[in-house]
């Protein structure tokens, strides 16, 4: 018999603001926090705006001063989160030295990292402690310190599906029976790096993010964090935690088609998404909302759609779906953790999340697309999709906690 | 009750040369691989590195033409692994097939120059194909594309374990994930921005300038840091039971991979015999806790195990260094030899272990990679001989 696996804390960071409550009204009430860029000059930029986090980053993870100075904007990112959640989980200083932590980003430290290599560039002595926190496991490595840990961390780098993977990994994990309770994150930063790259690839929006709309003309980036605490059921139930919802399914594949560009039959997406309907034992008609991947390009949301209509069949029209990136910007790594949280929270609160700027719609996305807020909805299943560079694919689907 | 997996294939681009035996026959014939850095070397940069030399030569690809170098040594081992495991990528069931590669610093050298492009000529100047190239799972994107794997192509990152990570992931995909065989692997390109950062954290090993398994000097008295190497090695996974059935050669069963090096304090290594250590030693400070770990392990064995370290001869190549471990200890089981162990002069600890100077001939009944980590906290795998 397989264990089940539950959430039993979050955190989210996200530019919408810092906590459950703020990003909860922000998606309830459709607020888009995409803004002009402060981190970095954006003067020679075609597109200059995102979703930058403008919380304070202080927390109980981080609270000496000397070591919040010393890590790196994303190791800072994923503390606040981390903190919240252990704290909302009733885990604080009392979470077992063995739970393992899985965390997924696609940047890592760049922030340091390009800073140092700025440095060196111009000639200017280059401080290695600007690299201490470079690499992409290292952030995991400083919570595990900080939270007082000595168990494994799972660092795992799959482009724009890496917060999903991190939280099917520890699905995995608890399902099998390797671990009772772990801790998965998401997160990535605002970085000059990025931003180029993805302005390189004309892949930002010069408007606005709009999913799935006819016009839309591309995605906006954003950054932040989000932090899950996951256990085994019975554990959860042993020591009274208060259970969000549960991971009921978990899928993943890839596209062996382009480093860039997704498969425009949305094959790999449809197997990732089969495989978590099929793992939680559920069938398509039952999932009563899609948290799409949604950036808003043009060839992503064409493909994203025809995996839906390959999944779903004829209730693939009327299944309702949403991007939130409009809200909050693409956060890549951290997209997959952030909005598995907004997906229990919809559920959670009856409410679908709209895909903001959506106006026209377009033949090639042939979808219900929630293009307004506050509309209710008893959510019972809901599924979270993530996809990446490389052709990577992730699908999780949720289940609405009924007390069994 | 879990399912036996099984080694049945290894591709290895080290220093050494293309082919696992390349990186045998170094490792039988303490013979080390390093070249001296391209000039200049500005001071305290270290002298050596164990670099790949012809991989152009060798993958004779065009559509990799212009990748990183870790995805071509990327795919230059998955390709050597798939053949020495009889498989061929364009007849497999694609959805089954998965693959983990574990990095440390990833295309390493693309992203510098992405970079540099960007801070000295603007926006402007930034090329879209050094980027998405750079991007840490472009090594398991183009892999999976080559390779026509459908299935999980995952990317996990850290240091001295992300080995045994790669290895830990890829048995859960094939034991709880649907996939039937799964390539694992690690990969690491040299840079000289990442040699400068460890030079200046004084973790290179400096003075000395000739070629010989001396100038890196694990678990020495005198152990003065480590020489930097690239490269990639994969090892093809999967069940045992459909191994034997398709009449694949095992090289050996993995009995334990997991992360971090500390928690291998739960196995009982009473009964283990004929054991070798391939240890992730790089005369660094991770020595001692290497030292400490293992030496735990085996206070209660009977006969010692033998130890090899494989850096001194290929460098420090980090998720790469993890794999190769791995893949000597897989091919020390086959081949029933042990390597020399490749540790000099005055040590520190060891008395568990037993050190030798030349290769022997010998039945291996288990058979271990292990290493402590900078930051990910290390790892260990173990793996047996397959009886019959």
């Amino acid at each position: 018999m397989k264990k089940r696996a539950v959430i039993t804390g979050v955190g989210i960071l996200t530019a919408l603001g810092a906590g459950l409550e703020a990003n909860l009204s922000g998606i309830t009430q459709g607020r888009s926090a995409v803004s002009g860029i402060t981190a970095f000059d954006v003067s020679g930029y075609r597109v200059t705006t995102g979703g930058e986090v403008r919380s304070d980053l202080a927390c109980g993870l981080n609270a000496g001063a000397k070591a919040a100075g010393r890590y790196d904007r994303a190791t800072r990112l994923l503390l606040k989160a981390a903190s919240e959640a252990v704290e909302r989980a009733g885990l604080k200083n009392t979470m077992a030295e063995n739970t393992p932590i899985f965390a997924g980003t696609t940047l890592g430290g760049m922030i340091g990292g390009t800073a140092y290599h700025r440095a060196l560039v111009a000639g200017r002595k280059a401080k290695p402690s600007l690299v201490m926190d470079y690499l992409s496991h290292v952030q995991a490595a400083r919570l595990r310190d900080a939270l007082g840990l000595t168990g494994a961390i799972h660092a795992v780098s799959n482009a724009c599906a890496s917060g999903a993977n991190a939280i099917g990994f520890a699905f995995r994990d608890i399902r099998s029976g390797e671990a009772d309770c772990a801790i998965a994150a998401g997160y990535d930063t605002m970085s000059e790096f990025t931003y180029a790259g993805f302005n390189s690839l004309q892949a930002l929006s010069p408007t606005v993010c709009r999913p799935f709309d006819r016009n839309r003309d591309g995605l906006a980036l954003g950054e932040g964090a989000a932090v899950l605490i996951i256990e085994e059921l019975d554990r959860a139930r042993a020591r009274n935690g208060r259970i969000i919802a549960e991971i009921s399914g978990y899928g993943e594949s890839s596209d062996s088609f382009h480093i860039t560009r997704p498969d425009p039959s949305g094959a790999g997406a449809a197997a990732a998404m089969e495989m978590a309907i099929d793992c939680a034992g559920t069938s398509p008609t039952q999932i009563d909302y899609i948290n799409a991947h949604g950036t808003g390009t043009p060839p992503n949301d064409m493909m994203e759609a025809a995996a839906i209509h390959t999944v779903f069949g004829p209730y693939g029209e009327r299944v309702p779906v949403s991007s939130t990136k409009p809200m909050t910007g693409h956060l890549l790594g951290g997209a997959g953790a952030v909005e598995a949280v907004f997906t229990v929270m919809a559920m959670n609160s009856g409410v679908l999340l709209p895909n903001l700027n959506y106006s026209a719609r377009d033949p090639a996305c042939e979808l219900n697309v929630i293009d307004k807020p506050g509309q209710r909805a008893d959510i019972k299943f809901a599924l979270s999709n993530s996809f990446g560079f490389g052709g990577a694919n992730a699908a999780l689907v949720f289940k609405r906690w009924a007390g069994r | 009750m879990t399912t036996a997996i099984v080694i049945t294939g290894i591709g290895a681009t080290s220093p050494a040369g293309f082919g696992s035996q390349a990186l045998w026959d170094a490792l039988v014939e303490k013979r080390a691989c390093l070249t001296p850095v391209d000039p200049p070397v500005p001071k305290g940069t270290g002298r050596l590195c164990g670099a790949i030399d012809g991989i152009d030569a060798f993958l004779d690809d065009r559509r990799w033409r212009r990748a990183a170098g870790i995805s071509k040594y990327s795919i230059a081992a998955i390709r050597l692994a798939l053949a020495d495991a009889g498989l061929d990528a364009a007849a497999w069931e694609s959805r089954e097939t998965g693959l983990v590669t574990a990095v440390t610093h990833g295309a390493i050298r693309f992203t510098r120059e992405f970079h540099e492009a960007v801070i000295k000529e603007g926006p402007a100047a930034a090329s879209p194909m050094l980027f998405s190239d750079s991007v840490l799972n472009a090594p398991a994107g183009n892999a999976s594309i080559a390779f026509n794997v459908r299935g999980p192509a995952h990317t996990v990152s850290g240091d001295l374990g992300a080995g045994t990570l790669a290895v830990s992931t890829a048995l859960k995909s094939i034991r709880h994930g649907g996939v039937k065989v799964c390539l694992a692997g690690g990969a690491e390109e040299l840079d000289p921005v990442v040699r400068g950062v460890y030079a200046s954290l004084g973790l290179l090993a400096p003075k000395r300038g000739s070629v010989s398994i001396e100038a890196m000097r694990p678990f020495s008295k005198e152990a003065n840091g480590f020489i930097p190497g690239e490269g990639a090695c994969f090892i093809v996974l999967e069940e045992k039971d459909s191994a034997i059935e398709r009449g694949a050669r095992i090289y050996a069963e993995v009995l334990y991979a997991k992360t971090p090096l500390a928690a291998a304090r739960e196995l009982n290594t009473d009964d283990w015999g004929g054991t070798i250590v391939f240890s992730g030693a790089n005369g660094t400070s991770v020595d001692a806790i290497e030292e400490a770990a293992l030496g735990r392990l085996f206070n209660n064995i009977q006969t010692r195990p033998d130890i090899c370290c494989i850096k001194p001869l290929v460098g420090e190549a980090f998720a790469a260094s993890g794999m190769m471990q791995a893949a000597a200890a897989a091919m020390a089981i086959y081949k029933g030899a042990t390597p020399p162990s490749n540790i000099e002069g005055a040590i520190n600890g060891l008395a568990w272990a037993r050190r030798t100077d030349a290769a022997q001939a010998r039945r291996i009944k288990t058979a271990i990679a292990s290493a402590a980590g900078f930051d990910d906290g290390g790892g260990l795998v173990v793996l047996k001989a397959v009886s019959d």
